[in-house]
């Protein structure tokens, strides 16, 4: 049965994003340039995005990697030069080794951790707008009137907001060792989002 | 229209996420939405992906209220490799390139030959070494004044230790080439002869001709021949991947399949052949071992589709 949107979001939102940033770490340490992994894990939410049911996957993580495996080998063999080598790393890349230490699925303290330091990194202004907007639920009129700025503004600083706040979680160095214990070569723009 | 960049698509995604966050995620799109969605096929996905980040950072609110191996070896010096030889061209007291044939060749040192997939390293008295490609045949000649070698056939890459007053020069067919202290590979092809240059500068030059004589500097490599021009070329990448081999190993950088298979065959028996003349023009990037083409049909065949058949003479890819 088709679950809605709103459930389909959801779920993206707990079992594929907080992973996202480990899925680029195996990615670049199979190979793919920053600029391949960007358009890897593009692609791989559009396949997602054309799921109508996510109900059948009992594993996000695990999921979300072997799309992005799919998506780079299919991305390798359409090329014009075939670089061998990085699609038998790729090939190679086990779905196990990408599996988050056991405490880190369960702890919920830590999730909510991570969202506040998230939050907590954005620019003031931003910050302000972004707290007022999702934490504490205020409409964009109510945030605007408390803040005496434009709706505008307050829909620009939210939407920036949220682009840096995306922008960390693909970027984000996080607590796992399998990943960030690698070397942080080929991607010099990187460095803000740590 | 431009094509939009992954960022781009990802930041006008993260404006529409708040927009429809407004108006509830499970109403049908607006007409503007949907024209914006079908402007670009990443967008759905960009879409979901800033919409999953809201939904993250909502549950937060929730939550918060309840190598290759080295192929060096130790000084291997083949039979012969004695003082004899030395003393032997030294009486001759003259440089070998003024040598008669008999003459040069009772100087021409002791001989080195490697296997087809064979690379070895020498390290010769002078403190210089050479690593000797596959099936190749080579004399080296250390005398008082001069250093000299003789590339019969095949491939050396060269570190010489500097010595002003001993060149180290290099026969290959009509090919000379002559240094100082530096480091430089020649290969034979034929009539002939390519070097590339690692280190430092080499002179080049045709023997018994008077086309002149060229400086070729590190990074740069010529082939020099009968009917070649004298022209050096800037290739410090390419040079790096053709001297792969001294760690065993072959680097290609976008040759094509064909050009990958005569690489690999220069090393094995069991010769790789290209039965499709299509998949014979495709071109690869990648390391592999010069020992093991069996390993690079199997990876060329996962990329490319192509298939796999073996028999005891050789390898196919159709």
């Amino acid at each position: 049965m088709d679950q809605t949107r709103s459930e389909i979001v959801a779920w993206v939102g707990g079992q594929i994003l907080p992973h996202e940033a480990d899925l680029r770490g195996w990615l670049r340490r199979g190979g793919a340039s920053e600029c391949d992994v960007d358009d890897i894990v593009q692609e791989a939410y559009c396949r997602l995005a054309a799921l109508k049911s996510v109900s059948h996957i009992t594993n996000g993580r695990a999921y979300l990697f072997q799309t992005a495996r799919n998506v780079a080998l299919e991305r390798v063999r359409r090329a014009r030069i075939i670089r061998i080598d990085y699609a038998t790393e790729i090939d190679a890349l086990n779905i196990l080794d990408s599996e988050p230490s056991q405490e880190r699925v369960v702890d919920s303290r830590r999730e909510l951790q991570r969202v506040r330091i998230l939050i907590e990194a954005l620019p003031e202004r931003c910050r302000e707008v972004f707290k007022l907007r999702r934490i504490h639920g205020l409409s964009q009129r109510e945030v605007s009137d408390l803040l005496n700025v434009t709706e505008n503004v307050v829909e620009a600083q939210a939407a920036r907001g949220l682009r840096l706040i995306l922008a960390a979680l693909a970027g984000e160095a996080n607590a796992d060792p399998k990943v960030s214990g690698r070397p942080a070569h080929e991607h010099p723009n990187r460095k803000r989002g740590r | 229209m431009s094509i939009q960049t992954a960022k781009e698509v990802d930041d006008e995604a993260a404006a529409w996420a708040l927009k429809v966050d407004g108006g509830g995620l499970d109403a049908e799109p607006t007409a503007e939405l949907q024209n914006w969605l079908d402007g670009d096929p990443r967008r759905g996905g960009a879409l979901l992906r800033a919409q999953a980040a809201l939904s993250f950072l909502d549950r937060a609110r929730a939550l918060e209220n309840g190598t290759p191996q080295s192929l060096a070896q130790p000084v291997s010096r083949g039979p012969g490799f004695t003082r004899r030889g030395m003393v032997a061209a030294g009486a001759g007291g003259v440089l070998a390139a003024s040598l008669g044939a008999v003459a040069f060749l009772a100087g021409e040192g002791p001989r080195y030959a490697t296997q087809l997939g064979e690379i070895r390293k020498v390290s010769l008295s002078d403190g210089s070494t050479v690593d000797i490609n596959t099936s190749s045949i080579l004399n080296v000649a250390l005398h008082t004044d001069a250093r000299n070698v003789v590339l019969h056939r095949g491939e050396a890459w060269f570190e010489v230790a500097k010595d002003p007053k001993r060149p180290f020069l290099v026969k290959a067919g009509v090919a000379r080439f002559r240094a100082v202290g530096t480091a430089f590979s020649v290969r034979r092809m034929n009539e002939d002869a390519e070097l590339l240059v690692t280190e430092g500068r080499v002179e080049a030059w045709l023997s018994g001709s008077d086309g002149g004589r060229v400086m070729i500097d590190a990074g740069s490599k010529i082939l020099l021949g009968p009917d070649t021009p004298l022209r050096p070329e800037s290739a410090p990448d390419e040079i790096e991947r053709s001297l792969a081999w001294r760690g065993g190993q072959i680097s290609l950088g976008g040759e094509t399949l064909l050009e990958a298979a005569d690489e690999f065959n220069r090393y094995n028996r069991r010769k790789l052949l290209i039965d499709n003349p299509v998949l014979a023009r495709r071109q690869f990037v990648g390391l592999f071992r010069t020992d093991d083409p069996h390993s690079f049909a199997l990876a060329v065949a996962a990329t490319s589709g192509a298939r796999v058949v073996e028999d005891a003479e050789a390898i196919r890819l159709r």
